[in-house]
């Protein structure tokens, strides 16, 4: 695969998954105003918004989910980097192609277990407690965000492999990120 | 092959996949499966792995962590890490070393709201370096103040790891976030004391700026209303007994945006920023809680926690020496292991035997919380204990020009304040547990 | 060989179910088989996963047995939640035996590719309130209370309660902040998480009467497992499983209800015993809940009404 190709392949995913981090900060969000109106509910009506546990859950699973592949991509994902330091670039670009490949391995399995698992408690009939909602659902809105970050993964090693991707500066980057 | 074995050797497989740039998270995961899958057969793997994302992701406990992230990171693009370290320089800048003191005494406001270390020094790092810079601070001094300063994000609640200590341990995390505050209080001051006593030795690494007269001071103070209020109206809900600690974050959140908004600071693209900074985080701490995860099952599967526990427990030497040993232990490992994937890995094996000690006659519960602000302190240590800073790495991303072996040298008379106080903790439980004493009758 | 059966449940070590329920039962097994088969237990979900997912890993053969409730995973197990039913089930006892000899009428359907080796429900549930005494239908009305079961949080509502579901470990936390004024709990429970230090009021009721809520608890064995087993190993989870274990079970728990009692009385709690005549009203408003559960047996093509006659004799019969 040539360098271009690449590029072109990631671009769109680096899209998507801007567009995942900020729906996941957003689903975040609005877990926060669900639980501040359920404590208004508490205080001022004394009743709290039925199933806002359930809710928190629910949104807190998704917008965490959704946030991976964002982290995949800025190299967020903390790597011990003492004990290769002497390496050659070449050398520890390998390593982090070999890194790459393992995080791909990992969400892939994920990703995919976690569809197996919606398709067995859908089968089950599984619902919530208070909601009664149906709870494949629960595991299902996890797989998009984990079958994402695998895919940026793969594509993140192959790329190092080859030399044609830099590996995104590791750990500072989260500070960075915060900083901005 | 024996599961103890085994166990040993997922465990050197992790190790060796961590040393060789493996992201940690995969590093625990990947030799885990496969020992998991050694033990069972690949159906058990498959199986358990339906339900893995959904058991961790989906723990009410755990949402206080990507709301107290949120509400970092409100604070930080709505300006409020601005408004306290020109508070604090306003009154302290101009005594030698004046800045550096500042931007702990704003670490520490900061770390009030925040959860995280690293967004704390990377936050106050922000505003206080180039002052420092400006100020002619010498790099080393610099850097290592706000390395360190940053640490006090967690060491003063909330705080994630705390949090993590709490899940594992089934520990209320309200009283651990009241047991940390005295201590962390501590290990400001000590901090303070120690840039002090440095700049007293070499006065040419710091010099003092102005003084400013006291109209500007109280103006300067008048700024860091919205984050007294909120730090206010989040603890006071917590201990006064309104709301629950998820409540809280969720309060803190909503607070700080408010407060960014009203200020004029937070728009839309900070909102955003905001957001990609809090997915990042939490992204980070979820996926080490996943990979962690599955080394754990397998652990577990070799029983070898178990047996550690029981070796632990037959151990005919006096507890106390036992829990400095464990600290130590968690020093060495935290100058190569980051402060999560050491606390997942560690506490579900060593809190059993822990317990299972006669602590200073402390209650079960007292125990728990006061060995959870000790492993806390030393959690810190790690986070710029060389070669593997965490606080180190940030700080130095952002002050590009100062190498990172001047911050680790600057650092080491910071670590000998933190080896104190957690000596200090070790033998005064009360500095732990007075507040908890008070606040929960 | 020698056989090693991974048991996975979600207590602390400690807990009650874990020591006086499953321990002796696999010290049992282990000396009728001259430790040829032996339990590795992994207490508080060491090997992952949430409670409601231990009965898809023994379904699917991740472990070997789990100790569990079937109502964690709600809508799966319709049927043998009539034992959840409220007014129902009057002793741990009868409930447990009950329990088991409905499953050999009616539940195996629901539990196909699972192997129930016991059902047992727990000892009566009651009303525990932080700073309101409950003794009265009215005196619930607005009360935010904790519902440990699908049917006690269609039952709360129908009282004119504010349900609030949430995990065991995180109710006392809830009630010391008034997020919710009180809860529904077996004594059994109660010292455990140290929640007779965080409300003031018990209300029990009337003992002759049947109780206020149960919940139904399973040891379940994957099937693969069992049938892999050489015959005489067989014989012996045969033996000590079924109607003999789930009795026993039942009276543990009837038997744990003092111990976990006591710690309310010594912290001088207040009690209230709520009378039949009161509990009549209290059934009456109820009885939404029963219909619901009767037309949803019609609507998945069985006799709702006569099963819920059939769990009644059979509760009846037990409980001499
Ligand atoms: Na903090
Ligand atoms: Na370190």
């Amino acid at each position: 695969m040539s360098t271009v190709r690449l590029g072109r392949v990631l671009r769109p995913l680096r899209t998507l998954a801007h567009a995942f981090a900020l729906l996941g900060g957003l689903a975040a969000f609005l877990v926060a105003m669900l639980t501040v109106a359920s404590i208004a509910g508490r205080v001022l009506a004394g009743t709290p918004i039925s199933g806002d546990v359930e809710l928190t859950q629910f949104g807190v699973a998704l917008a965490i989910s959704l946030c991976l592949p964002w982290a995949q991509l800025h190299g967020a994902n903390i790597i011990v980097d003492f004990f290769t330091q002497k390496l050659r670039a070449p050398a520890r670009r390998r390593l982090d192609a070999v890194g790459a490949l393992l995080m791909a391995v990992f969400c892939g399995l994920l990703a995919w277990r976690t569809a197996a698992g919606a398709f067995s408690v859908a089968a089950a009939g599984e619902t919530t407690m208070i909601l009664g909602a149906p709870m494949w659902i629960s595991y299902a809105v996890l797989a998009p965000g984990l079958a994402l970050i695998a895919l940026i993964a793969l594509v993140q090693a192959i790329g190092l492999w080859q030399g044609t991707l830099e590996q995104p500066a590791h750990a500072a980057e989260v500070g960075m990120q915060v900083a901005k | 092959m024996t599961p103890s074995t085994l166990g040993l050797l997922m465990f050197g497989a992790m190790l060796l996949l961590m040393a060789l740039r493996v992201p940690i998270a995969a590093a625990m995961f990947i030799p885990g499966a496969v020992g998991y899958w050694a033990m069972t057969n690949d159906m058990a793997l498959l199986n358990t792995l339906k339900g893995s994302a959904v058991a961790r992701l989906s723990v009410y406990d755990l949402s206080v962590i990507p709301l107290f992230l949120l509400m970092g990171q409100f604070a930080t693009q709505g300006g409020l890490s601005k408004a306290l370290f020109k508070a604090a320089a306003a009154f302290v800048g101009h005594v030698r070393g004046g800045l550096g003191m500042a931007a702990v005494l704003a670490a520490a406001a900061f770390g009030a709201v925040c959860g995280s270390s690293v967004a704390t020094s990377a936050t106050i790092a922000q505003v206080a370096y180039p002052e420092m810079k400006a100020h002619g601070y010498h790099g080393r001094l610099s850097t290592a103040v706000l390395a360190t300063g940053g640490t006090l994000g967690i060491l003063i609640p909330p705080s994630v790891p705390l949090v993590v200590y709490a899940i594992l341990t089934e520990q209320n995390i309200a009283k651990l976030f009241a047991a940390a505050l005295i201590p962390g209080l501590l290990a400001m001051a000590g901090y303070i004391a120690v840039i002090a006593i440095v700049c007293r030795f070499n006065p040419e690494l710091a010099t003092p700026a102005e003084p400013l007269p006291w109209n500007e001071r109280w103006r300067a103070l008048f700024g860091v209303w919205p984050i007294a209020t909120i730090f206010v109206l989040v603890f006071g809900g917590i201990y006064g007994g309104f709301f629950t600690p998820t409540e809280g974050a969720a309060v803190g959140a909503l607070g700080t945006f408010v407060a960014g908004i009203a200020q004029r600071e937070l728009g839309l693209e900070g909102i955003k920023r905001s957001f990609l900074g809090a997915a990042e985080t939490s992204a980070m701490v979820f996926m080490i809680f996943l990979g962690a995860d599955m080394m754990n099952a397998a652990l577990a599967l070799t029983q070898m926690p178990a047996q550690l526990a029981q070796w632990v427990g037959a151990l005919h030497v006096a507890p106390l020496v036992i829990v400095a040993a464990v600290l130590l232990f968690y020093v060495v490992l935290g100058c190569v292991m980051d402060e999560l994937s050491m606390l997942l890995l560690t506490i579900p094996v060593l809190f059993r035997a822990i317990m299972g000690l006669d602590l200073w006659g402390l209650s079960a519960e007292h125990k728990a919380i006061w060995f959870g602000i000790l492993v806390l302190m030393t959690v810190g240590i790690g986070l710029v204990a060389p070669p593997v800073g965490l606080n180190v790495y940030v700080v130095n991303s952002i002050a590009r020009e100062v190498p990172m072996s001047e911050t680790y040298k600057g650092v080491l008379p910071f670590l000998v304040s933190d080896v104190l106080r957690v000596t200090v903790l070790l033998f005064v439980p009360g500095l732990s547990l007075g507040l908890v004493w008070l606040l929960f009758r | 060989q020698e056989i090693t059966l991974k048991v996975h449940h979600f207590w602390p070590p400690a807990a009650m179910p874990p020591t006086k329920i499953l321990g002796p039962w696999c010290d049992k097994i282990a000396a009728e088989s001259n430790n040829r088969m032996k339990c590795q237990v992994f207490p508080a979900m060491q090997l992952g996963g949430t409670p409601a997912q231990l009965i898809d890993q023994v379904k699917d053969g991740v472990v070997d047995i789990a100790f569990t409730l079937p109502g964690y995973t709600a809508g799966r197990f319709p049927v043998m939640e009539v034992f959840e039913l409220p007014f129902i089930s009057s002793s741990a006892s009868a409930g447990s035996k009950a329990a088991w000899d409905f499953y050999g009428k009616y539940g195996q359907k629901e539990f196909a590719g699972i192997k129930p080796l016991m059902f047992a429900t727990h000892d009566d549930g009651y009303v525990h309130t932080r700073e309101k005494q409950v003794k009265t239908m009215a005196d619930l009305k607005g009360l935010k209370m904790r519902a440990p079961t699908r049917m006690t949080n269609k039952l709360l509502a129908s009282l004119g309660a504010t349900p609030v579901a949430m995990p065991l470990p995180a109710v006392p936390e809830a009630v010391s902040k008034g997020v919710i004024d009180g809860f529904l709990l077996p004594w059994e429970v109660i010292p455990s998480v140290k929640l007779h230090e965080m409300v003031k009021y018990h209300s029990e009721t009337d003992p002759t009467r049947p109780a206020l809520y149960t919940a139904l608890f399973i040891l379940a064995m994957n099937p693969a497992k069992y049938d892999s087993l050489p015959a005489d190993l067989k014989a012996i989870i045969d033996r000590n499983s079924g109607a003999g274990l789930s009795a026993m079970a039942g009276k543990i728990w009837d038997e744990s209800q003092a111990a976990g009692r006591k710690p309310a009385t010594d912290r001088g709690n207040t009690f209230y015993t709520i009378p039949g005549a009161e509990l009549d009203n209290w059934v009456k408003a109820s009885a939404p809940v029963y219909d619901e559960w009767v037309a949803n047996q019609d609507k998945a093509g069985n006799n709702g009404k006569q099963m819920l006659q059939d769990a009644r004799d059979l509760l009846a019969k037990n409980r001499q």
